[in-house]
């Protein structure tokens, strides 16, 4: 076969393959889709889904944030009650004692006499601690619930009554010193003023009557 | 009003105003360069409808753009290209193909019929058969010869019209024409289908 031949065969089915004829409504098909809003593109869902996702996450993040950066705040209430949630599960450690008492440094209107009552300042701050975060944080008085359901029961230990020293038991009296003897005065008597110094101080003897005894 | 003597430019003036009879008028004067624009891309009857259809709406929303550096003509056919290029490049494109290979047999069916009008049995069996396999060498060709070698044989558009469509220039259009037309003797030359010299 010829160059000139194959070179017009390759032309031929060339132009078969774009051959051909559009529908004969193609016009009224156009004409009828000019009012209709442009058909989007088939990859937009493919981005626009995953971006309106990652908008709406961002929006919820920013309208959650003021309320998080709140509870922030609240920090140190909540804070205070899980520690004091540990100190109740934790199986070793210092137990708060509610029986120490305090005596306090001036006698009081009643006198020394009464009994005191224990100091449970510290136990009665801790259960106001506990109740207010309580009352903030709904889910985690829950979780507290069921520590304190776990732990031991309380210890109920009867206060400690010290009697009070009266202060008719202390002696009044005063302390008698007996007089001490006056101590003479020593007298010393001067040096002579010759300082005259015995005989053989130099020549390597010793005097034994002048070594102390 | 007749459209008959009325040149693209005033039709385009006059759709630009809101007549849709003028580009109505546009698009029964383009639509088979369009369409063959669309079928030389993609291959396919069905697919090149929807392409040249959209090529037409994008160019009517288009129409401010149009500065008339260039024909209306050549201005479409760029617009409907690209928007070949889309659909080819698109996965529901890729699926269909994948899915039902029905264009291809479209294809197979013209080329029987031409072939049927061989002088013999015999001879006609022979051309059809080198026909189908010069089919083959055309659609196995790289995109950048096949759209050239299809586009400059369907005698639709001229060298110039098929450098701006493709963004190329003319020499670079007419080597890969050429060049096309080359690759498909080699593979016919392979296959035995013609002497080598």
């Amino acid at each position: 076969m010829s160059d000139e031949r194959l070179d017009r065969l390759i032309g031929d089915v060339a132009k078969q393959l774009t051959a051909g004829q559009p529908s004969s409504d193609f016009r009224a098909r156009v004409i009828a889709r000019l009012d209709r809003p442009p058909r989007r593109a088939w990859w937009t869902s493919w981005i626009a889904v995953p971006l309106s996702g990652m908008a709406v996450m961002l929006i919820a993040l920013g309208v959650a944030r003021p309320f998080m950066s709140r509870d922030r705040g609240a920090g140190p209430a909540s804070r205070k009650s899980n520690q004091a949630v540990k100190t109740e599960t934790a199986p070793v450690g210092p137990i708060p004692d509610t029986t120490t008492v305090r005596l306090p440094p001036s006698p009081p209107p009643g006198g020394f006499g009464e009994t005191r009552k224990p100091d449970t300042t510290y136990e009665r701050s801790q259960r106001g601690t506990r109740g207010a975060a309580g009352g903030r944080h709904g889910p985690s008085s829950g979780a507290a619930a069921e520590v304190a359901a776990l732990a031991p029961p309380p210890l109920h230990v009867p206060p400690l009554g010290v009697e009070a020293i009266g202060m008719d038991a202390l002696p009044t009296g005063s302390i008698a010193v007996p007089q001490l003897d006056a101590i003479a005065p020593i007298g010393i008597a001067p040096l002579p003023a010759d300082d005259a110094r015995p005989s053989g101080a130099n020549d390597g003897t010793i005097d034994d009557s002048r070594l102390p005894t | 009003m007749s459209t008959v003597c009325v040149s693209d430019a005033d039709l385009v003036a006059r759709a630009r105003q809101g007549d849709p009879a003028a580009f109505g008028e546009l698009v029964e004067r383009h639509r088979m360069a369009v369409y063959r624009a669309a079928l030389a891309a993609l291959g396919s009857h069905a697919d090149a409808e929807d392409a040249a259809q959209d090529a037409f709406l994008v160019a009517f929303r288009r129409l401010d753009t149009f500065r008339g550096d260039s024909s209306f003509k050549t201005w479409l056919l760029t617009i409907a290209w690209h928007q070949a290029i889309n659909h080819r490049r698109s996965l529901g494109r890729v699926w269909r193909r994948m899915v039902a290979p029905k264009d291809q047999e479209e294809m197979e069916s013209v080329l029987e019929n031409v072939a049927a009008a061989g002088p013999t049995p015999e001879g006609a069996t022979a051309h059809h058969e080198l026909r189908r396999e010069l089919e083959r060498a055309i659609r196995a060709l790289s995109p950048k010869l096949r759209d050239a070698l299809l586009l400059a044989q369907s005698g639709e558009y001229s060298y110039d019209e098929i450098g701006t469509m493709l963004g190329a220039p003319l020499g670079t259009i007419k080597w890969r024409v050429s060049e096309a037309r080359r690759v498909v003797r080699a593979r016919l030359q392979q296959r035995g289908y013609v002497d080598v010299r």
